[in-house]
């Protein structure tokens, strides 16, 4: 499977936002220390995060 | 009256060209008039004092004017900014909420708070709340939007309401999914289909418009072989160029204006012009009289040569330009034009002088005739 190099024109902010919130869900979860009261907030954060990100780097 | 520009009134503006981070310290010190050196060490020492320095500062940035001005006069742009900023606004009004939460608040604070910065964010981006007028609406839409959300009901019920939510959307996915994908490509195949009949139709209709008239007409004139090939190659031309999507023809250039020249005087005179173009470029007066000379060569080819077809060759660059008048007819001998005879010397030699350029005509009685012009 080839792989395409990140450039400044194919790089999406908002994707790596997502992967970030992802792969600290998975640790958090690993950790398992996950509470359901817990889950909505982070759950809003991270949703929260990576609609900045994706609506800030619109801007740029 | 110009129209008042967001960054003009009201409300501080990012500055980027002074920034250390975001810009923020330098608008607000800007706004304000002092230095911004102040500014900066006032986020440091808040963010230090329990770092409610940086939420500040994010805070700032989200709500203060971006740099490029809105046009206020303009409604689409006003709103086309607002409908642009949804994301930073959900984004920070979920992520406000996310912190009220952790900081020990109810959803009965969070979410107002959500729904507040949300409003906020979304409103200031606009660029709407520049003028006093501006500056209400925008305050009387925040306090409504938090007020809204004061009057949903308490998220723990919403909470309790999350799984049996969850579990009927699946259920719903699970049962209509593949129902609402067949219509989804049954309306995507009958989309195609129908394009595909329009381009039909439109095929149909042009063949109808050019090739069968051009044919009815070349019956009718069959008694006339030269106007026969004149008709034959008028629509051959229109077809290629329909074909090909060609709007040479057409363009203000130094080759749409030869495709013009060979065009008109082909249509006239009833010989084949053939004109190549390697390059191009976009007419202003040098290349209109470099354009103007070669009609003329073309069009003395066409009335005293008798040949059957002529040549134009053209090769435009930056720099320089050059047009090739090529034809296999009488010839002359360039020396032995009359004086009162100005086609040459005035129309293509002069013209071509005053604009900085040359020409030079190669002829011999029997050999055809070759003019080069260059600029």
């Amino acid at each position: 499977m080839g792989r395409d190099p990140v450039t400044d024109s194919n790089f999406s902010p908002a994707s790596l936002a997502a992967g970030i919130v992802l792969v600290a869900f998975g640790v958090w979860v690993l950790a398992g220390d996950v509470t359901f009261d817990a889950l909505f907030p982070a759950l809003l954060a991270g949703l929260g995060l990576i609609l900045l990100v994706s609506g800030l780097a619109r801007r740029r | 009256m110009s129209a008042p520009m967001a960054t003009a009134a009201g409300i501080p503006a990012i500055d980027t060209e002074h920034r250390k981070l975001a810009g923020v310290s330098a608008g607000i010190a800007r706004y304000f008039d002092i230095d911004v050196k102040y500014v900066r060490i006032a986020f440091v020492l808040l963010t230090i004092l329990g770092g409610i320095g940086i939420a500040l500062y994010g805070l700032a940035y989200l709500t203060m004017t971006s740099p490029e001005s809105v046009d206020l006069a303009d409604p689409t742009a006003v709103v086309h900014e607002a409908a642009a900023s949804w994301r930073e606004g959900l984004g920070a009004g979920a992520l406000a909420a996310a912190v009220t939460l952790v900081a020990g608040a109810g959803w009965e604070v969070a979410l107002p708070v959500g729904a507040g910065v949300t409003a906020g964010v979304i409103v200031m981006r606009s660029g709407i709340a520049t003028t006093k007028r501006g500056r209400v609406g925008a305050a009387l839409m925040i306090v409504g939007a938090v007020l809204v959300a004061r009057a949903l009901p308490a998220i723990s019920q919403v909470q309790s309401f999350a799984f049996p939510v969850i579990v009927l959307l699946a259920g719903s996915v699970m049962l209509f999914g593949p129902w609402w994908l067949r219509m989804a490509q049954a309306l995507t195949a009958e989309r195609t289909a129908r394009i595909r009949a329009q381009e039909r139709a439109e095929v149909a209709a042009h063949l109808h418009d050019s090739v069968l008239q051009t044919l009815a007409l070349i019956q009718r004139r069959a008694d006339d072989p030269s106007e026969v090939a004149q008709l034959a190659r008028r629509q051959e031309r229109e077809l290629r160029s329909w074909l090909n999507a060609d709007e040479t023809a057409a363009a203000d250039t130094l080759h749409g204006a030869l495709v013009r020249a060979a065009t008109e005087i082909e249509t006239d005179h009833g010989v084949e012009v053939e004109v190549v173009c390697v390059g191009d470029r976009p007419l202003d007066e040098d290349t209109r009289a470099l354009a103007a000379a070669a009609r003329e060569a073309i069009l003395n080819a066409a009335k005293f040569a008798g040949a059957g077809r002529i040549d134009v060759y053209a090769e435009a660059s930056g720099e320089r330009c050059e047009v090739f008048v090529r034809d296999r007819g009488a010839g002359f001998d360039p020396d032995a034009v009359p004086a009162d005879r100005r086609g040459v010397r005035e129309s293509i030699v002069g013209r071509m002088q005053r604009h900085g350029g040359s020409a030079e005509v190669r002829s011999q009685p029997g050999g055809g005739t070759e003019v080069e012009l260059s600029l």
